[in-house]
């Protein structure tokens, strides 16, 4: 079982709509798939319309191992299935630092769906916090949306940084730029600039594109409803990337 | 649960559903399923199914293991029958591989007809049931209810509901097996595997025509596939049935007319002649790789001219063969065979019963094997533990012969003991063999001229390494014949055949 966390502390940057395609595309080439949404939010439960509601919620996830496997829910794709957001997720920091070995509870309770699943995507809440922590500790690679700014240099630096004080195993770490607008000349000269010489920033852009938005319209992953369309072409390409990469 | 209705209008479903659920139909698409598996049944013994579906334009692979779980896989380019390494890369293929092993898919069932998806959707139009309604055949239609995991209670609940509707019918039978049906088939109808169920007290001559004619028919069984180089254990599974028929004429054949078993004992050893050189290089090609996982001083690519010179090796023995198996010598042999299976004039008097044969054969064979064994030490030839391996077996055929007149516990001891020794002296002949083969195919490449040199040093490694496995089964052989002596395994022989070993 592979798991990819798609993380970024800032919010808005695009982690649940590539969360949401990659997943999907994982799904459709036969992968046996599990989408957690851990963002209290809830947007990829909604975007599969599925109700954001765990039995217990952040408490009993976090306690029982057998929570998880009981509440996840098919999506209307084959192969794809998803582990709600519950908004007591809020207060899964509480309930992580409430446990012992409080960074490695989300490893612990995703462990048991091992058998059932091939690939695993974490879509994060944005911040740096406990459950962050978690994530990066179980993943085996953080996929990091970075919006063309200045500013997303020294976040993704810092989240470097953090990752590589790790003891022992680290995740692979691969960002992409996302919500990328070529007609802009900062995205097209920061996208160039960061990409050169480093090696963990993918070959593959995210575009700021309509269609992205209209999956909330849609309820359903870009490659369903605009199966042409360029950004669905790009997950396509960012997926291949990350599978080859990591 | 599928339902099954005669007559069923289209409004219906949506009427019966209607309080609850939304329904969206899917356009109607003809379903062509094509039911693979190996020949031997593999898929099916470990409880699994593959299924090779076109719905429309689009052709996918389907499988479903023993516990349910489902994974698919697109499969436009796909060509049958196919070898594992055909199908698409990905968890379908792991685990079709995993069960088929080296064995090739081939279709075993085949039914068309007309489909429709109905998505069944609740208030927060979610679909939580997907309603599948196949035209099989006239008015009868096919509704498969599948659930969609966390909305188990509505698919129960559809089901519930769609049951009500009158003229709705459980349906008690499966799909692949009508379609098997329909061809004169069932699941497991070929097994390697002897599975004769044999009657004491039946006169023996009686049953040694039965079980000639068993082998008979599985080597019928095989043709085809080895006619058509499907896969290689169509062949290995034809000469086993020869082997255990050359066995059996050998060691029983003296209930049958004089003549009978001498034709048959001269022919099904031109038949075994016929296709050992096709299988030796087919053992060869299968075992180079893991071969050539141990070399050292070589990279396994250097043996890469060498692969390329087994498999020209081998369509050219493959051809003969193909010559030998399509030619009168061959179909007077099975017609000859036919006829005798067929009993006959069966004399079916002076050799007493079959219990009564067993019992004596299988005496004579363990005798042979421990009288042949306990004088062989470190410095035996080489020929002598052949001549032990060939005892073995003839050992072990007639233990699968007689299996059915057996305590199956009993059996189980004496084989489990007799397998050991098997696979000690196995290893002892079979990398003697592939050995002098070795050396005779460097000879073969040497004189081509084109051969690289690093080739034939790789080669050499590999004969080195045969050379140890073959010391390694003479240092390990005394103590593996001491643990086949021991008392209580040769008790469990003495249970069979009645042999007192004090």
């Amino acid at each position: 079982m592979k798991l990819v966390a798609t993380y970024n502390i800032k919010g808005g940057v695009g982690k649940t709509s590539t969360a949401v395609n990659l997943a999907y595309l994982a799904a459709r080439e036969g992968q046996r798939t599990l989408l957690c949404d851990l963002d209290p939010q809830g947007a990829a439960s909604f975007l599969f319309r599925i109700k954001p509601k765990v039995k217990g919620g952040a408490r009993a996830l976090v306690r029982r191992a057998t929570t998880a496997a009981a509440a996840i829910k098919a999506t209307d794709f084959d192969n794809l299935d998803l582990l709600p957001a519950d908004f007591s997720y809020r207060n899964m920091d509480l309930e992580l630092d409430s446990q012992k070995k409080s960074t490695r509870r989300i490893e612990r309770l995703l462990r048991p769906l091992a058998d059932e699943y091939d690939v695993v995507f974490l879509d994060c809440p944005p911040s740096i916090s406990l459950v962050s922590e978690n994530i990066m500790q179980a993943a085996d690679a953080l996929l990091v949306p970075l919006i063309p700014a200045t500013l997303s240099l020294r976040t993704f630096e810092q989240l470097t940084t953090f990752v590589a004080g790790f003891d022992g195993r680290r995740p692979a770490i691969l960002a992409f730029f996302s919500m990328v607008d070529r007609r802009k000349r900062l995205h097209r000269t920061v996208v160039e600039e960061m990409a050169d010489g480093r090696p963990n920033i993918a070959r593959t852009v995210i575009p700021a594109a309509s269609v992205i938005e209209q999956m909330a319209e849609h309820r359903a992953p870009v490659p369903v409803f605009a199966p042409r369309s360029p950004a669905a072409r790009c997950y396509d390409a960012l997926w291949a990337e990350l599978q080859r990469r990591t | 649960m599928d339902l099954r209705f005669d007559r069923l209008g289209d409004d219906a479903i949506g009427i019966a559903l209607a309080p609850r659920y939304q329904t969206v139909t899917g356009p109607e698409v003809d379903v062509e399923r094509t039911w693979l598996d190996t020949f031997d049944w593999r898929l099916h013994g470990n409880g699994q199914q593959l299924l090779l579906a076109k719905v429309g334009d689009e052709v996918r692979l389907e499988f479903e293991s023993a516990d349910g779980h489902k994974l698919s896989a697109a499969a436009a380019r796909l060509r049958l029958p196919a070898s594992v390494d055909a199908l698409p890369p990905g968890p379908l293929q792991e685990q079709v591989s995993a069960a088929a092993g080296i064995r090739a898919l081939t279709p075993t069932a085949h039914v068309q007809c007309m489909r429709r998806e109905i998505r069944l959707l609740n208030d927060d139009d979610k679909t939580v049931a997907r309603l599948r309604v196949e035209h099989l055949s006239g008015h009868d239609r096919l509704f498969t209810v599948s659930a969609l995991r966390g909305y188990e209670p509505d698919a129960d609940r559809i089901r519930v509901m769609l049951g009500a509707i009158p003229g709705a019918d459980r349906n008690e039978r499966d799909l692949y097996d009508e379609a098997l049906r329909a061809v004169g088939r069932h699941a497991g109808d070929y097994s390697g595997k002897v599975d004769l169920q044999l009657d004491g007290d039946r006169p023996a001559e009686e049953t040694v025509r039965l079980v000639l004619d068993d082998f008979r028919v599985t080597l019928e069984a095989n043709l085809p596939g080895v006619l058509s180089d499907v896969d290689t254990e169509f062949l290995h599974d034809l000469r086993v049935a020869v082997r255990r028929a050359r066995s059996t004429v050998k060691l029983t054949g003296d209930v049958l007319p004089h003549v009978v078993s001498e034709l048959l004992q001269s022919e099904l050893k031109w038949l075994g002649d016929l296709t050992t050189p096709t299988r030796d290089l087919d053992v060869y090609r299968l075992s180079l790789a893991e071969l050539a996982q141990h070399l050292r001083a070589a990279d396994a690519s250097d043996l890469t001219p060498f692969r390329h010179h087994l498999e020209a090796r081998r369509r050219a023995e493959l051809r003969r063969l193909v010559r030998g198996l399509r030619s009168r010598r061959f179909e007077r042999v099975l017609n000859s065979w036919a006829t005798l299976s067929n009993g006959d004039n069966p004399r079916l008097t002076g050799h007493g019963t079959t219990a009564e044969l067993a019992r004596a054969r299988l005496g004579r064979a363990h005798r042979r094997v421990v009288r042949l064994g306990s004088t062989i030490d470190q410095d035996s030839p080489a020929e002598r533990l052949h001549d032990l391996r060939k005892r073995c077996k003839e050992l072990r055929y007639l233990l699968e012969i007689f299996a059915s007149l057996h305590d199956k516990s009993k059996r189980r001891g004496a084989v489990q003991v007799l397998k050991g020794l098997q696979e000690c002296l196995g290893d002892f002949q079979d990398s003697e063999v592939q050995r002098l083969e070795l050396r005779r195919f460097a000879a073969e490449m040497m004189e081509t001229g084109t051969t690289p040199p690093a080739t034939i040093l790789a080669m050499g490694e590999l004969a080195a390494q045969l050379h140890t496995v073959q010391q390694r089964a003479r240092e390990e052989f005394l103590d593996t014949f001491q643990t086949f002596m021991k008392d209580r395994n040769q008790h469990s022989f003495a249970q069979l055949t009645g042999w007192s070993p004090g």
